[in-house]
């Protein structure tokens, strides 16, 4: 799993860890670290600029030693006497570290300037992820800068009026006070799921001094495997973990595994997607195929070829079904086995062509099959995956199950053990679970039985409200931690960039305290490294950020025994209906469980499905909106087609919109005697009566960014852990919430802008792409330039048939014309809507979060953005439907050769540069908006406040409004300009990492020529080639995370280069082509593999159907998708 | 052929007894000169009236509605309207193209009618002009602020600097601060060349000192000496012509705004002399909103007669149609066109998320001047008034017709969006309203509103063939 992080021949691109450390080892260093080294400096308290620098100076200067870019966390260092040798201010560090997760620890290469870490990325040197990372990962770095974290310790303080208040003390003045409190016994730690080896470790102490130990995690993605084993009858849990580089056909059961909904997202995007990729006609036939049965409308479910909609209820009957017909048709049948399924499944019987039709192509790939089961669905489905997995030998082939162990007590048993007053102090260790288990605890009686409680947490939140202490929990990229990833086969480090910016410590220093065990951290990583995996040493194990481990692989069970245990009565699921609604609850996109609640990159990084910022919303079905509508009158969701085509209507926006702001009804959900009030939404693609909730939103203790945003649907959830909740009902209030919803309309209508072709097709016709769009039967405004590849006519002049003489100035000839000429190629094949781009983007190029009102306002500031759209077999459009297919499309700066912004910039403000990049020069402008409007992508974004100045609440009082916390600016990319108000900005293709490469590239050039010649100064000559970056050199940001190598970028004038293979691919398009804009971004074409057979087999994708019958209106009502 | 003889022709003449034909006066009731003088001084000379103060005091408290707008705009950001993305322009540049085209009837009956020949101009031509000037300066206003960064404004002018950067000169926003600013120099100069005879008479006519400097000042000199006449006919001469091409230069290449960006709907050839037909119709519309109370408040009966309302109306109805026919023109081209984006853009104008201000604009712009074609109508005076205030009304909703319904809905679905503008929007442009009043409330009461020596030229007297 572990390959060397390979460098590149001269040093170009990320300069990982490695020169720092030669830089540790000169002796001038080690003196001057040994000299300038005070003993117990005063800890800081709270942060001010000047001791922030100080510090991270020091921290950055002790980078080289053996711990590799992280001080001693006990020492203050002042800063630098003389600055260390080879130490360039403005050349960033990277240090390999981890995000620890309730899915695993996420490997990553974090980016530091001058101590201060600005840039999530993911470590390439852990295979599966090969150097991506999901969106949270992304935006977990900002959480390092809210200015709403617990800065140290609080004593919470009873005023005399009654209220309470928190009054910050000193972190060792309250572990003083546990050390205290724990001596009397009857002590509890309630703590999050972890995969941290260390924590783990100390736990294990902790039960051992007769603490007790409970876990709580919200989200359980462990809940399936502990379930798996249960059922089985073994001892641990097995946790499946598909492989699905070789997998060929997929049968989903409601299980998001492209998405936020399962565990492991980005390395199962990276192995199905690569299965997905689609060069040349060869490749599609060896195309993946994805089958999805599901309820709600997830990620993956719009990737999915073939997709039923299904309650998830009915999916336990449904896979009763599949399995039945499954094990019939492979070798383990077992007649009674079969008979007995089927008639579990005999409820799901309306859908059985479907399913002898994926069962039959399921078994024709056999153990390149792999069914899988969502975490949040009964054991009996998880058993009947396993099962199918058997049958399909898949096990060990698409899909691992490994064991996991887990000997902790629930929230459940803490909570009664609390009544019984087994527990009478609590330690809380992170997470929020007040919060989240709001719904079935009643913390008001359980926290007066308490007599003590002490909380570990990153802010004061919910939960610290029961705490009689609070103490400041420090971020991970503050703290040093050692743990598996999710699919345990890589032991990864956490090591700190920072020294805690505030008076917090983290969850494993807090638990040595309560054992007492004063030793490092640091010192507890190293030894649990070396007795891991000892033959890797820890420094080198620092370096690469992971260690290969073996992961424990389950035995093989019989599961018929099990199988016969399950009863009709179970298999069966109700009726649903209007008045009998099924609920699903799923973790929110914005929040996840809670945590990124006050992430305002994450609140502002739309939903990819519904597109929601800042809000979270029910959603139901087109059916079900129908059905309200009927019953309440002026609800008002589902509006009227806005206006007449030539088609008959056209389709009307998702929702209500009154002024452009999205109207959304606030109803009662009711289930049970426990309701909720939320905003609806209505969703295409779900299941007609199932109805979505989205928990992690709503937040009542929460900082500023937080406050106000969504509903809490929390007080839904039950003890047993079950997502899925029977009976509910809806009942209008009267009231309406506004949503911050970036898109607004859901139909591509009929405009060749995500082009798609089945597989079929495709393989008939490589260029199918080519033939859509205005610019196919319009008169070929190309004339004999026609055939040339879009990278040729993006970077030469060609003039076509044009009549008009023109004198030979041709640019692409002259001196000024650049070695590079850059351009990038997205592939719609392999997105999955995941946004990580979005953040990554942000992230790296300091752009600004604007909050609620102004993406109500309509401006949102991403550089890139994730359009979605949704296309359907009804053919007017007019109605909202509910079986759709989904395909979504970054959008950035496309860098026209021809670009429409540049020529009407009134002060030359956007221009191009030599090597077609479409460039903004932020000094220059003032700010007429005419690029904006000019451009057909609608991508430039415009400051129409001081969004970097003030905190988005204070945007309308201009110079009175206060100024933004300093805190959040110590994240900004240094190397990238922050932008003021009045300037327009729009993707630069990164602009700072190509010439931070080309700048590696010259000095290496000039090195080497320094080297053969001996001469030295201007008579070195460097030769054109020697300058050129090497191919793969330079990533953009949204490139580097993209799970599915969607995005590639790089010189399309060297024909070698990966982006240039792929426009010259017959699936490259520019997207509106026929402006003749020439844009240096085209995109792939999506090839779809649905399965003839199937019952709902489209002949052509639906946006592809509408286009033609759009674009070719007389052959309308002919068979669908001819052309 | 037989020959006809001369007397033979009188005969026939003698025996059908045709009617003279009887042009009908230009100044009614056979007025003197000294009238004129009298009534035209007497605006002025008068003691203020109080309606006028009240009237001044309301556009004043009216301007600083858009005083305050702008200074809350630069110190807090463009954010404060309502701009959004996708649309990018939002009530600024309406407003802006709305002004302008109203600042377009001044510069046409001055010079325009001027090189016709068409006298009936003399009476309202002063004052069209000024409404040009004023409505000019309303207009500056907006392009001028609707920037992000208003102190950076002037690195729109070819200002040589430091950094040797010039402007952007394929851009039309850059043809427009050229063709506004000319035009807005040369309206001036008209207008104020045009005046000169008339201060000189003022300050002849002046009692207190003040008037004399003042007016002195601004008549240059001017002595009623036959070579001043000749040069004053031959530079107003030369103005008219400079002046003509202008009319239909400014509002081309404001039209340039929108026909050289590529959106559908904008990138249309016809949009120039559409233009200048709405901007013609717009600024009669104005004249007649402006002119029509002026007469009646000041008793300008006899000077501005039936029918100078009669000509403006007719106009108003041309100008009217002609805008219709492009209104139809532009859906025809979409559709024999057949490009899907731009058939959409005009099938959204019609029925999309801006149906309304469409049909407004129709109903304003094509229906209300069809009622011009009656006489009866036309010698209606305060319906012809409202119709002139409907003409105002429509136009402004043709340049948000266009400016938004475009911009709301091109070329990505993903992208569309709604603008709909905010309080400070709201009040900036109904300040400009204040601005644009004071400043005509000033001319009225301290310039001569009418170019007396243009209409003596006119009067029945100055024909020295006349009767009398």
């Amino acid at each position: 799993m572990i390959k060397e992080s390979k460098q590149p021949p001269f040093s170009v691109g990320k300069d990982y860890w490695k020169s720092l450390d030669s830089l540790a080892e000169t002796p001038g260093f080690q003196d001057w670290v040994s000299r300038e080294f005070p003993e117990g400096a005063s800890m800081l308290d709270g942060v001010q600029r000047r001791s922030f620098v100080k510090l991270m100076a020091a921290s950055f200067g002790l980078a080289g030693l053996g711990m590799t870019g992280c001080r001693r966390p006990e020492h203050v260092i002042l800063p630098y006497g003389k600055s260390p040798e080879e130490l360039i201010p403005g050349v960033p560090a990277f240090y390999a570290t981890a995000q620890p997760t309730s899915r695993g620890f996420q490997p990553l290469i974090v980016e530091s300037h001058q101590g201060r870490p600005t840039k999530v990325e993911g470590n390439p040197s852990y295979i599966p992820f090969g150097g991506s990372t999901d969106v949270y990962s992304q935006a977990s770095v900002l959480d390092l800068y809210d200015p709403d974290r617990a800065q140290g310790s609080y004593v919470r303080q009873t005023l005399k009026s009654g209220v309470f208040r928190w009054k910050k003390i000193s972190t060792s003045t309250v572990l003083d006070s546990i050390s205290d409190e724990i001596s009397n016994g009857k002590v509890g730690i309630l703590a999050n799921h972890s995969h941290s080896v260390l924590r783990n470790s100390l736990s294990e102490k902790i039960k051992g001094k007769g603490i007790k130990w409970f876990e709580h995690e919200a989200i359980n993605y462990r809940s399936a495997e502990r379930q798996l084993g249960e059922v089985l009858g073994v001892q641990v849990g097995l946790r499946a973990v598909p492989t699905l580089k070789s997998a060929k056909r997929v049968l989903s059961l409601d299980c998001d595994f492209l998405g936020n909904r399962e565990a492991n997202e980005v390395a199962n995007t990276k192995a199905f997607m690569s299965g997905r990729k689609v060069l040349d006609p060869k490749d599609a036939r060896k195309m993946n195929r994805l089958y999805i049965v599901e309820s709600d409308l997830s990620r993956t479910g719009g990737v999915a070829d073939h997709r039923l909609r299904l309650e998830s209820s009915s999916i336990f009957a449904f896979s009763c079904l599949v399995a039945s017909e499954l094990l019939a048709k492979t070798k383990d049948a077992d007649a009674k086995l079969i008979g007995h399924l089927g008639k579990l499944g005999a409820n799901a019987n309306k859908h059985s062509k479907w399913v002898t039709e994926v069962v039959k192509d399921l078994v024709s790939s056999s153990s390149n099959s792999v069914v899988l089961a969502g975490s949040h669905l009964p054991k009996e489905v998880q058993l009947l995956a396993y099962t199918m997995n058997r049958a399909l030998g898949a096990i060990g082939s698409t899909v691992d199950y490994i064991e996991t162990s887990d000997s902790s007590e629930s929230i459940s048993s803490l909570a009664s053990q609390i009544v019984s007053g087994e527990v009478e102090r609590l330690i809380i260790l992170g997470g929020n679970p007040v919060f989240q288990t709001k719904g079935f605890l009643d913390w008001d009686t359980l926290s007066k039985k308490l007599k003590y409680c002490v909380r570990l947490g990153a802010s004061i939140d919910e939960s610290s409200q029961i705490a009689d202490h609070h103490i400041g929990q420090s971020h991970y990229l503050e703290c040093w931690d050692i743990g598996k990833t999710w699919d345990q086969t890589a032991l990864v480090p956490v090591q700190p960039l920072i020294a805690p910016l505030f008076d917090t410590i983290s969850e494993n220093k807090l638990l040595c305290h309560l054992l007492g065990d004063e030793s490092s951290d640091h010192d507890l990583v190293r030894d649990l490294q070396i007795s891991i995996s000892g033959n890797l040493s820890f420094e080198d194990f620092l370096r690469l950020g992971c260690s290969d481990l073996k992961a424990v692989n389950g035995k093989n069970v019989d599961p018929s025994k099990a199988l016969l245990r399950l009863s009709v009565q179970d298999s069966k699921s109700p009726v649903f209906s209007e008045n009998n609604l099924e609920v699903l609850i799923i973790p929110d996109f914005h929040a996840h469980d809670g945590q990124y609640a006050n992430n305002g990159w994450m609140q502002e990084c739309p939903d990819p499905i519904s597109k929601l910022t800042w809000d979270n919303a029910l959603l139901i079905s087109p059916v079900l909106a129908k059905q309200l509508e009927a019953k309440h009158s002026n609800l008002g969701l589902l509006p009227k087609a806005t206006m007449l085509n030539n088609n008959g209507q056209i389709a009307p926006d998702a929702a209500l919109f009154e002024g452009g702001k999205q109207k959304a009804p606030v109803v009662s959900l009711k289930v049970g005697n426990r309701s909720i009030l939320c905003p609806l939404y209505v969703q295409p693609g779900l299941a007609d009566f199932t109805v979505v909730a989205s928990f992690g939103l709503g937040r009542r203790h929460v900082g500023r960014v937080g406050q106000g945003s969504g509903y809490d649907s929390a007080p839904l959830l039950n003890g047993n852990g079950s997502f899925i909740l029977q009976g509910a009902s809806l009942e209008p209030t009267g009231d309406f919430s506004i949503l911050a919803n970036v898109q607004e309309h859901w139909s591509m209508e009929g405009r060749a802008i995500v082009r798609e072709a089945n597989s079929e097709d495709y393989q008939n016709d490589p260029g199918f792409a080519s033939h859509m769009g205005a610019e196919s039967h319009s008169p070929p405004m190309w004339g004999k330039d026609q055939d040339k590849s879009l990278a040729e006519k993006a970077t030469s002049t060609p003039r076509g048939n044009s009549a008009y003489e023109h004198p030979d100035h041709t640019y692409e000839k002259s001196d000024v014309f650049g070695i590079h000429q850059w351009g990038m190629a997205i592939d719609l094949n392999q997105c999955t809507g995941c946004s990580a781009c979005v953040v990554a983007c942000q992230s790296e190029n300091n752009i600004p979060v604007v909050g609620k009102d102004q993406v109500l306002r309509g401006r949102e500031m991403h550089w890139i953005r994730l359009d979605r759209y949704f296309s359907s077999t009804a053919r007017d459009g007019a109605e909202i439907p509910s079986d759709v297919q989904v395909s979504f499309q970054g959008v950035a700066c496309m860098h026209c050769e021809t670009a429409p912004c540049e020529s009407v910039c009134p002060v030359n403000a956007t221009v191009h540069d030599e090597e077609g990049l479409n460039a903004m020069a932020y000094n220059r402008c003032v700010g007429t908006r005419y690029c904006a409007n000019n451009c057909p992508y609608k991508v430039r974004r415009f400051n129409f406040f001081d969004w970097n100045k003030r905190s988005t609440d204070e945007l309308y009082q201009g110079p009175l409004g206060e100024k933004n916390d300093s805190l959040v600016d110590m994240g900004k990319n240094p190397d990238v300009t922050v932008r003021m108000r009045g300037v327009m900005e729009k993707c630069t293709y990164c602009v700072q990492r190509i010439q931070e490469s080309k700048i590696r590239t010259k000095i290496n050039a000039q090195r080497s020529a320094k080297l053969e010649t001996g001469r030295d100064g201007s008579d070195v000559k460097l030769e054109t080639k020697d300058l050129k970056v090497p191919d793969g050199t330079i990533k953009t940001a949204c490139q580097q995370v993209c799970p599915s190598e969607a995005i590639v970028f790089g010189d399309i004038s060297d024909p070698d280069s990966e982006v240039s293979k792929l426009k010259n691919n017959p699936r490259d398009y520019s997207v509106l082509g026929y402006l003749n804009t020439r844009p240096r971004t085209t995109f792939l074409a999506k090839v779809r593999n649905p399965n003839n057979r199937m019952p709902d087999f489209s002949p052509s994708p639906h946006s592809t159907r509408e286009y033609h019958d759009k674009a070719h209106p007389s052959h309308h009502g002919d068979e669908h998708g001819a052309h | 052929m037989s020959e006809v003889k001369e007397a033979s022709e009188n005969e026939i003449l003698k025996k059908i007894d045709p009617a003279p034909w009887k042009e009908v006066p230009l100044v009614l009731n056979n007025r003197s000169y000294k009238w004129v003088t009298d009534k035209i001084c007497g605006i002025v000379e008068s003691k203020t009236p109080t309606w006028w103060w009240w009237c001044f005091i309301t556009a004043l408290c009216i301007a600083s509605f858009t005083g305050m707008g702008l200074v809350y705009l630069v110190s807090t950001g463009v954010g404060v309207w309502g701009n959004n993305n996708p649309v990018n322009w939002g009530w600024a540049i309406v407003n802006f193209v709305f002004w302008i085209g109203i600042g377009h009837a001044g510069t046409l009956i001055s010079a325009v009618l001027c090189l016709l020949k068409q006298k009936w101009r003399t009476s309202i031509n002063r004052a069209s002009e000024a409404m040009t000037v004023f409505a000019v300066l309303c207009a500056g206003i907006f392009p001028l602020f609707h920037v992000g960064r208003v102190w950076f404004a002037w690195w729109l002018f070819p200002i040589p600097n430091a950094n040797a950067i010039w402007p952007q000169f394929r851009s039309p926003l850059e043809w427009d601060v050229f063709a506004v600013s000319t035009y807005a120099t040369v309206s001036i100069l008209f207008w104020y060349m045009g005046m000169i005879p008339d201060m000189a008479v003022l300050r002849d006519r002046a009692k207190e000192t003040w008037r004399k400097y003042f007016y002195g000042f601004f008549a240059m000199g001017w002595r009623n000496a036959n070579n001043h006449w000749r040069n004053f006919e031959m530079a107003y001469l030369l103005l008219a012509g400079l002046s003509t091409p202008l009319v239909l230069s400014v509002h081309t290449i404001v039209s340039f705004d929108f026909a050289v960006a590529n959106l559908p709907g904008w990138h249309t050839t016809i949009f120039p002399p559409y233009f200048v037909a709405g901007a013609i119709f717009s600024g009669f519309g104005m004249v007649l909103t402006l002119l029509l109370p002026v007469r009646a408040v000041f008793g300008l009966r006899d000077l501005i007669t039936q029918k100078h309302i009669d000509n403006m109306c007719m106009i108003t109805l041309a100008t009217g149609s002609l805008v219709g026919y492009a209104y139809a023109m532009e859906f025809f081209i979409a559709w024999y066109g057949a490009n899907s984006y731009e058939g959409f853009a005009f099938i959204n104008r019609a029925f999309g998320n801006y149906w309304w201000s469409y049909w407004i604009m129709v109903s304003c712009n094509v229906i209300c001047p069809q009622l011009f074609w009656f006489k009866k109508i036309r010698e209606n005076t305060p319906l012809v008034w409202i119709i002139s205030i409907f003409v105002n009304v429509g136009m402004w909703f043709e340049r948000f017709v266009i400016a938004n319904t475009t911009l709301s809905r091109d070329f990505l679905p993903s992208s569309w969006g709604y603008y709909s503008p905010t309080v400070v929007d709201i009040f900036t442009f109904f300040g400009t309203f204040g601005f644009f009043s004071v400043l005509f409330l000033l001319f009225l009461r301290f310039l001569p509103l009418m170019p007396m020596c243009e209409v003596k030229s006119v009067m029945p007297q100055a024909d020295p063939h006349s009767d009398h």
